[in-house]
C-alpha cells in the first residue's frame, strides 16, 4: 500500500532470484488477462493458455475426468476466461486464483453435476481505488506468498489440502479415505490455512528482509 | 450488524475446494455476502488453490489443441464488465435471493410442527440433502439432534440459541457429526433461518412423535 510498484518489483528481485521471476510472471499474467478484456489481445491469451491450460487438464484429471473429457473442460474454462476476462479485477485475485476459480466452478457443474451460487461474492467487495499496476503486484506478491506458505506445508496438512482441492473429496471422504477421524481432518486443514493466513499477516506488516 | 459464529476454517475451505453440496453452498455463500471477515477468508482460501493449480504437473494436451482454442476464440464474444453485485436483494442476501421467488415476508409457510413452519428451497439434485427456510416462534424448541453429515444455520431474522451459544441475524452455525444440540427461538420475535444439510438428521428424544415432522430433514 503505498508503495512504488516498481520498487516493489526492485526489491523483490532483489531478494532472490527464483521468487521474483514467479512474481513477474505472475503480473504478467494479470496484465495478460488486462489485454484480453480491454482488446481481446489473442496472443495475450495464448500466453495465458500455453501456461495454464496443461495444468487445468492435470486438475479436471485429478478430479477424475478422462483425459478426453479433462481437455474438454480445461478448453471450457479457458473460454470462460476468454468471455469473462473484464470480471477480472487485479485487486481481488491474482491470474492464478481467478482462474482456479473459474475451473473450479465448471467441474462442479460438469463432474458433480451440482450447482452452486452463481453470485460472485469476491466482487461484493468495493475494489481498493488503488490504480491497477499496483494492484496488480500487490495481488502478484500476495500469490507468492500463498505459494510459498503452501509449498512449505507439513506432509499429513499438505495431504488433507491436496485431497480436498485436487480430489474434491468432502472432509468424511477425506478421513474414510486417509482412515483418520473427521476431528483430525479438519483440525489439519484448520492448520494449514493458519499458516497461509500466517504469511499473508506477515505481509501488511511489511516484507521482512 | 455484529456477526460473532463463523462457519469454520474447514468449512470455508470446503467451500473453496467446490467439495460442498448445493444446499451447503448456498447457505456459505449467503453468510459470505454478509460478512467481510469471512470474505477476507475466502480469499485466502481461493489463494491456496490458485497456488496449487500453478504448481500442478502440466498435462501433456493433443495435437492440434491451440488450433481448436484459437477457432473457439474467434465464434465466442467477450463480455461486458459489470457492476458488482449487491449484497442484498429483496432483503435477503443475494446468494439466498436467487434461490427464494418471493420476498422473505411473503414466503407461504407451511405448517411442519407446533411453532415451525417451514419453505423448501429447489436445488439442481434433489436426494442429497435438504435447504429450507425455517420460522420458528418465539420460545419454541426444537427437537434435540445429531448430525450426521453437516448442517449450517444462518440466521435472517430473530435469534435462536443452543448449547454452544446465541444466534443473531448474519451468524451462522456450523455443525457437524461431532456436535448435537437443540436450537431454541429466543423469546421475542420469530425466528427466520435458513438450514442446510447433508444427510438426515438424527433425533434424541424419547418422545418419537415430537421428531416425527423432523424426520425429512
Ligand atoms: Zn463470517
Amino acid at each position: 500500500m503505498g508503495e512504488d510498484p516498481a520498487m516493489t518489483v526492485a526489491e523483490t528481485l532483489a531478494d532472490d532470484p527464483a521468487r521474483s521471476a514467479k512474481v513477474a510472471e505472475s503480473i504478467r499474467f494479470a496484465e495478460c488477462l488486462r489485454d484480453v478484456a480491454e482488446r481481446g489481445d489473442r496472443e495475450a491469451f495464448m500466453t495465458l493458455y500455453d501456461h495454464f491450460a496443461p495444468r487445468l487438464a492435470s486438475y479436471m484429471t485429478r478430479a477424475g475426468a478422462s483425459p478426453a473429457q479433462a481437455e474438454d473442460l480445461m478448453q471450457d474454462a479457458m473460454l470462460a476466461v476468454w468471455r469473462k476476462a473484464a470480471l477480472f479485477d487485479p485487486a481481488k485475485a491474482s491470474a492464478a486464483t481467478w482462474i482456479f476459480t473459474i475451473a473450479r466452478n465448471l467441474r462442479i457443474d460438469l463432474l458433480r453435476r451440482d450447482r452452486r451460487p452463481t453470485v460472485d461474492i469476491g466482487a461484493l467487495d468495493l475494489a481498493d481505488p488503488s490504480d491497477g499496476a499496483e494492484a496488480t503486484v500487490d495481488a502478484a506478491r500476495r500469490a507468492d506468498r500463498v505459494r510459498r506458505a503452501v509449498a512449505a506445508l507439513p506432509p499429513e496438512q499438505a495431504e488433507v489440502i491436496r485431497l480436498s482441492y485436487f480430489d474434491g473429496l468432502p472432509h468424511p471422504e477425506i478421513a474414510a479415505r486417509l482412515n483418520i477421524p473427521l476431528g483430525t481432518v479438519k483440525s489439519r486443514l484448520r492448520l494449514a490455512f493458519k499458516k497461509v493466513r500466517g504469511a499473508l499477516a506477515d505481509e501488511t506488516m511489511g516484507d521482512p528482509a | 450488524m455484529t456477526i460473532r459464529h463463523h462457519p469454520s476454517e474447514a468449512s470455508l475451505i470446503a467451500h473453496a475446494s467446490g467439495t460442498l453440496g448445493e444446499g451447503l453452498s448456498v447457505v456459505v455463500a449467503s453468510h459470505l455476502a454478509l460478512c467481510q471477515r469471512c470474505r477476507d477468508h475466502l480469499r485466502a482460501a481461493e489463494d491456496i488453490g490458485g497456488a496449487l493449480v500453478e504448481a500442478l504437473p502440466p498435462s501433456a494436451l493433443s495435437p492440434g489443441g491451440r488450433e481448436a482454442m484459437l477457432a473457439r476464440l474467434d465464434a465466442t464474444p467477450r463480455e461486458a464488465g459489470v457492476a458488482p453485485p449487491l449484497p442484498r436483494a429483496r432483503g435477503v442476501p443475494r446468494p439466498l435471493a436467487d434461490y427464494l421467488d418471493v420476498d422473505l415476508e411473503s414466503v407461504p409457510w407451511r405448517a411442519m410442527a407446533p411453532g415451525v413452519r417451514r419453505y423448501p428451497l429447489v436445488t439442481a439434485r434433489s436426494g442429497h440433502g435438504t435447504l429450507r427456510l425455517l420460522r420458528i416462534a418465539p420460545g419454541t424448541a426444537l427437537p434435540r439432534h445429531e448430525h450426521q453429515g453437516h448442517e449450517f444455520t444462518l440466521v435472517l431474522k430473530g435469534s435462536f440459541s443452543d448449547d454452544l451459544g446465541r444466534y443473531r441475524p448474519g451468524d451462522l452455525a456450523d455443525l457437524d457429526s461431532s456436535r448435537g444440540h437443540q436450537p431454541i427461538a429466543d423469546a421475542d420475535e420469530d425466528c427466520v433461518c435458513l438450514i442446510a444439510t447433508d444427510a438426515p438428521l438424527r433425533f434424541k428424544t424419547l418422545l418419537p412423535r415430537l421428531a416425527q415432522p423432523f424426520l425429512g430433514m
